[in-house]
């Protein structure tokens, strides 16, 4: 290591401060939230401190859609954006909140279940800070953000994680992610609050099905499947029995008991609501692909991923099509049709009928932007 | 990238390692021929690798990707306080003089007891660096004074901070990869504590081996650094552990009372029990004691600054997806030397890093066969990358910690260490079913 001079360390720092700067923009754009479009089967908006008035005012603060029908029957509750780098969760949630009409039951949609998450993008990922869906009206833009919680909304991290109900522990920086915060913590740090408050959405809305929408990246072995609790693997099979008459591949897991904090897990076991997730596919979120940018967000291709499929070193298979986003929201706004029509098959009292919402081949054939509202 | 409008330039065939041969030659010209310190060359190899996708002004990634090691930069400042405050305070020199007065006469026993004491906040907390600042200052003396060698000294401490970073209970590498494939952190202390105990009672006795030999300890003490510490000192013995104590509870407390004590962090540890040290010594310069501090630990910050910038750029330009696609091509047979080689390699811009970006993929392509133990095996390969430059971490700031210069001088006696580890690790990974059985 060498020392340099004065007068050009001096410059150094004038022109780290420039870069920083220059780059405040970029970050503080990423504050402000996407206008979502209340779509006509919308019946109320609130937030989510209604629940838990301690997120009121906080990051973690985030906006619900209720769409209830004429007629009784489930309640479903759809999150997407746990994860703010899975973007096909997100964008299945908005497509339900902008065209879905409710005839029977209730739908409970948090398209940003973890608001924070949307505000920043993961140090070393790469990732972009937006993408573009192309509607009939033009490019209409979306918030890239990050799997956990932003560091400046809660910070420090612990070395280690311990998990409050079940004591297991995980590497610190997991006490940021919402998917391993569950039931959460009324008192705890933001992300457990948020946790909270969504288990306490479930109890007090009497949720009949919580549905945790993911991407996850080609070589995780749990991708392109259904992961139920215990107590919700019969409506599981079910469904997932529709989704291949629908021409969905999809596998079916039940949730591990000796993981923690994870949706499909604690809901299940805090509540009485029948706790699911789903996991697609995605080359964004994986260690093996190449060039990272919004457009490898919508395209879902990646020539990496191409040659480890050849290898067989990948979960799902991987051609030079990729897995584009139309592809991941199709199957994400199957399984939450084939979830509320399975509902009803087994108990006709819980039933919850939609409509508006596209089916799998409509959305492959289409395309996602000519679904989707234009940029307002 | 986009910003600029500029067209790119890197080859259509292969942009990706195209790109990162331009951002590692604009590093390595800079750092070597220009001797420019290695976190402006870092930076300045980033910057190159963006302007050739066309984005000459990629200040968003520089600037993300700068601040991914700012909780590692405020626990490296903190902790070079709070062993400044022990130095100067004069709390150091009793400790020292108190452990070569009572067991210097046995280096048998005393070399692998200095080991434990160095492996341990690295046990509690699961870093390399936590351990080797906590406890530089105070073994290398130690071991200084009792004739070894200074870089023989540093080495046993970088060693000591990296193998308790692999050794039970607390093995964060081993979390993130376990994490990659929802795998519960539950049965690994013992195959943590196969990959790092032998090794470090070997490796202790292996750099340790001149004391072994010559016995000759008591009499080099002469040119103990703390040679006040022979005479009166001002201080009990007991007060002179009073900020070691604390540092150790506050690194222990959170996590042996998970409910009851909160963690806020290893800077804050630090930082209060610098307070303690200073408040338990003789007045002595303390602005001037921060300022020392914060400049000797102001070129590793840069470092680290310019490592994250650089993963970044590399990261977005596809260089890091390359060099990962590459390493996963091995054939099943190769996959084992694949590991050895590529995770610690990976290792020099972040142990953590490498777990995640290396370490996953690799247990996913060794799936069924024991996964505790391959991931086990795996953490302990990552955690070597603390040892490799460019950041080379424990073995930078153990240099420091015994006033040596030149870091080379220390990394030279950790290779053949490294390599008994990653040797250990290797044969765990090709063996893990048996391991498995064996250890349960």
């Amino acid at each position: 290591m060498t020392s340099i001079p004065a007068a050009r360390g001096a410059a150094l720092l004038a022109l780290a401060g420039l870069a920083a700067l220059a780059s405040a923009p970029a970050f503080t754009r990423m504050r402000t939230p996407d206008r979502l479009v209340r779509g006509p089967g919308v019946t109320a908006q609130w937030r989510l401190s209604s629940i838990h008035p301690a997120l009121a005012g906080t990051p973690g603060d985030t906006d619900v859609f209720d769409l209830a029908g004429g007629r009784p029957g489930g309640t479903l509750l759809v999150l997407g954006g746990t994860h703010g780098d899975e973007p096909a969760g997100y964008l299945a949630a908005v497509v339900l909140v902008e065209r879905a009409r409710v005839e029977a039951g209730r739908l409970i949609v948090i398209p940003r279940a973890n608001a924070s998450g949307f505000t920043h993008n993961v140090a070393q990922e790469g990732h972009p800070q937006r993408f573009a869906i192309d509607t009939p009206a033009g490019p209409r833009w979306f918030t890239f953000g990050a799997r956990a919680t932003n560091p400046v909304d809660e910070w420090p991290d612990p070395l280690v994680y311990r998990l409050a109900r079940s004591g297991q522990t995980l590497a610190g920086s997991e006490r940021r992610n919402l998917n391993r915060a569950y039931p959460g913590r009324p008192d705890g740090r933001l992300t457990e609050q948020i946790a909270h408050a969504v288990t306490q959405l479930i109890v007090r809305e009497r949720v009949t099905l919580a549905l945790d929408l993911h991407e996850a990246s080609p070589e995780y072995p749990v991708v392109n499947t259904i992961v139920a609790h215990q107590r919700a693997m019969d409506l599981a099979a079910l469904a997932a029995v529709r989704l291949q008459e629908a021409g969905v591949e999809i596998g079916l897991e039940e949730s591990p008991r000796a993981l923690g904090g994870l949706s499909h897990r604690e809901w299940g076991d805090a509540t009485g609501a029948y706790a699911v997730l789903m996991e697609t596919t995605s080359p964004i979120q994986g260690r093996l692909r190449g060039r990272t940018d919004g457009a490898l967000a919508v395209s879902g291709r990646d020539r990496f991923y191409e040659a480890a499929s050849r290898r067989n070193r990948l979960s799902v298979p991987f051609g030079p099509e990729g897995w584009p986003i139309a592809v991941r929201v199709a199957r994400h706004l199957a399984g939450a049709l084939a979830f509320a029509a399975s509902l009803g098959d087994l108990d006709p009292a819980s039933a919850i009928e939609l409509s508006g919402v596209p089916g799998y081949e409509e959305v492959i054939a289409r395309g996602l932007g000519p679904l989707m509202e234009p940029e307002r | 990238m986009t910003a600029g409008g500029l067209p790119a330039i890197a080859p259509a065939g292969w942009p990706e390692p195209a790109t990162l041969a331009v951002m590692l030659g604009v590093f390595a010209a800079l750092a070597v021929w220009r001797r420019w310190p290695i976190g402006v060359s870092l930076l300045a190899g980033a910057w190159a690798g963006a302007a050739v996708n066309g984005d000459l002004l990629p200040h968003r990634h520089l600037i993300e990707g700068a601040f991914s090691y700012l909780d590692p930069i405020l626990v490296i400042v903190t902790a070079m306080i709070f062993m400044r405050a022990l130095a100067d305070g004069g709390a150091l020199a009793c400790i020292v003089g108190a452990v070569e007065r009572r067991l210097g006469g046995r280096p048998a026993l005393l070399l692998p007891m200095l080991m434990v004491i160095v492996m341990f906040p690295g046990m509690v907390t699961g870093s390399s660096t936590a351990s080797v600042l906590a406890t530089g200052t105070m073994v290398g003396p130690v071991l200084v004074g009792l004739g070894l060698c200074a870089e023989r000294a540093a080495a046993i401490i970088a060693m000591g901070g990296v193998l308790g970073m692999i050794a039970p209970p607390i093995n964060i590498p081993a979390m993130i990869i376990g994490s990659g494939i929802d795998l519960p952190y539950v049965g690994f202390a013992a195959p943590l504590a196969l990959a790092s105990f032998p090794a470090a009672l070997l490796i202790v006795y292996w750099l340790g081996w001149p004391l072994l030999r010559q016995r000759a300890g008591r009499a080099a003490m002469a040119g103990l650094a703390g040679a006040g510490a022979t005479a009166a000192s001002p201080f009990s013995l007991w007060r002179a552990l009073a900020a070691p104590l604390a540092a150790a509870a506050l690194m222990i407390a959170p996590r042996a009372w998970p409910s009851a004590v909160p963690d806020y962090g290893l800077p804050l540890a630090f930082l209060i029990s610098a307070a303690v040290a200073v408040v338990v010594s003789p007045r002595f310069g303390v602005v001037r004691s921060l300022v020392a501090a914060t400049e000797d630990v102001l070129p590793v910050a840069g470092i680290l600054t310019g490592v994250g910038a650089f993963i970044q750029v590399m990261t977005v330009t596809g260089g890091r997806g390359w060099l990962v696609a590459l390493m996963l091509a091995a054939p099943a047979w190769a996959l084992v030397g694949a590991a050895a080689v590529s995770v610690p390699a990976f290792g020099a811009v972040s142990a953590f890093g490498s777990a995640s970006v290396l370490g996953v993929p690799f247990l996913l392509s060794m799936l069924g066969r024991d996964e505790v133990v391959t991931a086990a095996a795996l953490s302990s390969l990552a955690g070597l990358g603390d040892l490799m430059l460019p950041a080379a971490i424990a073995a930078t700031l153990a240099a420091r910690a015994l006033g040596i210069s030149d870091r080379r001088r220390v990394l030279r006696r950790c290779v053949l260490p490294a390599a008994a580890i990653a040797l250990v690790a290797a044969a765990m990974l090709a063996w893990s079913p048996q391991i498995g059985r064996w250890l349960r």
